[in-house]
């Protein structure tokens, strides 16, 4: 076991630096914590699965309430198309689905990790010779980023599909000519730019929710001031993450 | 066993709660810290066990530093186990899996039966209902709870046993019963306890060694014999009138 939480110098640099090193022993021992990491999938994958389902249909639908109400035939030009994969896919997709993460997952890592140090619970694993990274923070980490690139798939699938069926208010549109039209703007390092910003910002949720909430450390008044804190820095970091990986894609790929 | 502290130092929120302590305790069994700061103690314990690094200062044990990452270190924390004065039990899982948490760390490679075997052992010991195995922490009392915490740090059989308040939620029939499995305990081989306490009086009795704060400063240090017969106004007046009875 390493010894960060006993330390003074408890940064967030010290504390991913600890992750890092933690997640190379336990795979190297096989010791992952299964039933949390199970537990963390679960809660914010499935249960998450409605909220998703509805966000993507919506905004697929106000896409193109709005790009209809703009110019007639939007959805028949090969402009929906570019407008789609580029805001839906390439951006709102893994964007809406982080903040539903956040608000749901990554208040919920804080809130629980937070009330886990007043009640001794921290103090209690490292009595045991048990690193509290090792079984808390990892599989939360790893079930975040595991169901939110899941869900950001989800949403695009739900979205097109979403999508597909409003189209059909303004014209009839035969559902394999609209996988083609789709497939002729879409490429693959849209979709993975789409997983790879879903990586980082599931990675960006759980580590710093997970570090607010071990920087409870007194009381419970702590606990929502934390919990604020926490969602501050994530989307800071989610919007500084995009931003960065937007750059690149543009210079790199035109 | 040596435990060292030298020049230990705890503060907290700006206070300071153990102020340069330097102590050792040589082959000391049964060994009590007390004082007139309860808090102050509990860190006190916490920082020997290895759980909250001192602000300033070293602990040893063994010469080993506890706050070094090493593989001596790592062992030592092994070999030892932690009763908290309350709370501690991971509340999202159930009882079962909350002992069943440091043997599968310590032990690897124990069957589920063999590992159910000894939680089960101590439960008889504790005379209690393996019904409760299947619940959770919120689901039992507060008293229960103590006692799946004093179970969950016995099971793996440590060689070193801190206790944070040992009677503190516990009835008399359990108080009795925890402090005749300490007698046992310190008979079996080469083991040792430090505890913390305000009044829990058979344990004060029985220690071999007292280490006693006045706030944050140690202001003596010894067998229960010396403070009797060398201090006993000192002691009287820090255990509010605790020790008198227990001698």
């Amino acid at each position: 076991m390493r010894l960060l939480f006993t330390k003074k110098d408890f940064n967030y640099s010290n504390f991913v630096v600890e992750f890092l090193a933690e997640l190379i022993e336990d795979y190297k021992n096989r010791r992952l914590s299964n039933t949390v990491l199970i537990r963390q999938i679960l809660f914010t994958g499935y249960e998450a699965l409605w909220l998703i389902s509805l966000s993507a249909v919506s905004i697929s639908g106000l896409l193109i309430l709005q790009g209809n109400a703009v110019f007639s035939g939007f959805t028949q030009s090969d402009v929906f198309f570019t407008i789609f994969v580029n805001a839906v896919i390439r951006e709102l997709s893994c964007l809406i689905t982080a903040l539903i993460v956040l608000a749901r997952s990554g208040t919920a890592i804080a809130t629980e990790l937070g009330n886990m140090q007043i009640n001794n619970e921290t103090e209690s694993l490292i009595s045991m010779g048990i690193s509290p990274v090792s079984y808390l923070v990892i599989p939360r980490v790893i079930g975040v980023i595991a169901a939110i690139v899941t869900l950001t798939v989800y949403f695009n699938i739900a979205a097109l599909a979403g999508g597909w069926f409003i189209t059909l208010f303004f014209a009839p549109y035969d559902i394999s000519e609209f996988i083609m039209d789709l497939f002729s703007v879409l490429s693959a390092p849209d979709i993975l730019m789409s997983l790879l910003k879903s990586f980082m910002f599931g990675f960006a949720i759980a580590s710093v929710s997970s570090y607010q909430g071990f920087k409870v450390t007194y009381a419970s008044t702590e606990v929502p001031q934390r919990t604020i804190k926490a969602v501050v820095y994530s989307i800071g970091s989610i919007i500084v993450i995009d931003i960065i990986l937007s750059l690149l894609y543009y210079l790199i790929l035109t | 066993m040596k435990i060292e502290l030298t020049d230990v130092t705890i503060k907290r929120l700006g206070e300071t709660l153990i102020n340069n302590l330097s102590a050792v305790l040589e082959n000391r069994k049964f060994t009590g810290i007390l004082g007139s700061n309860e808090h102050a103690c509990s860190y006190l314990l916490k920082t020997i066990a290895g759980i909250i690094a001192p602000t300033e200062g070293t602990v040893k044990i063994d010469d080993v530093d506890i706050y070094l990452e090493s593989p001596h270190s790592e062992q030592l924390r092994k070999n030892n186990s932690y009763i908290f004065r309350a709370g501690g039990l991971i509340s999202n899982i159930t009882i079962r899996e909350n002992l069943f948490l440091p043997l599968i760390y310590q032990f690897p490679d124990s069957t589920e039966e063999q590992k159910l075997e000894i939680i089960k052992k101590y439960f008889a010991i504790f005379e209690l209902d393996e019904m409760l195995l299947s619940k959770r922490p919120v689901n039992i009392t507060e008293m229960q709870q103590k006692l799946m915490i004093i179970i969950r740090a016995l099971i793996t059989e440590p060689d070193l046993l801190f206790i944070d308040n040992p009677f503190v939620n516990l009835n008399r029939k359990y108080q009795q019963l925890l402090f005749e499995f300490v007698e046992e305990f310190l008979k079996s081989g080469d083991r040792y306890i430090i505890y913390t306490s305000g009044n829990d009086i058979p344990f004060i009795a029985k220690s071999d060694y007292l280490l006693v704060f006045n706030e944050d400063e140690l202001i003596g240090e010894g067998t229960v014999e010396n403070f009797r017969t060398e201090r006993p106004e000192e002691l009287d007046k820090l255990l509010n009138e605790y020790y008198k009875i227990a001698v």
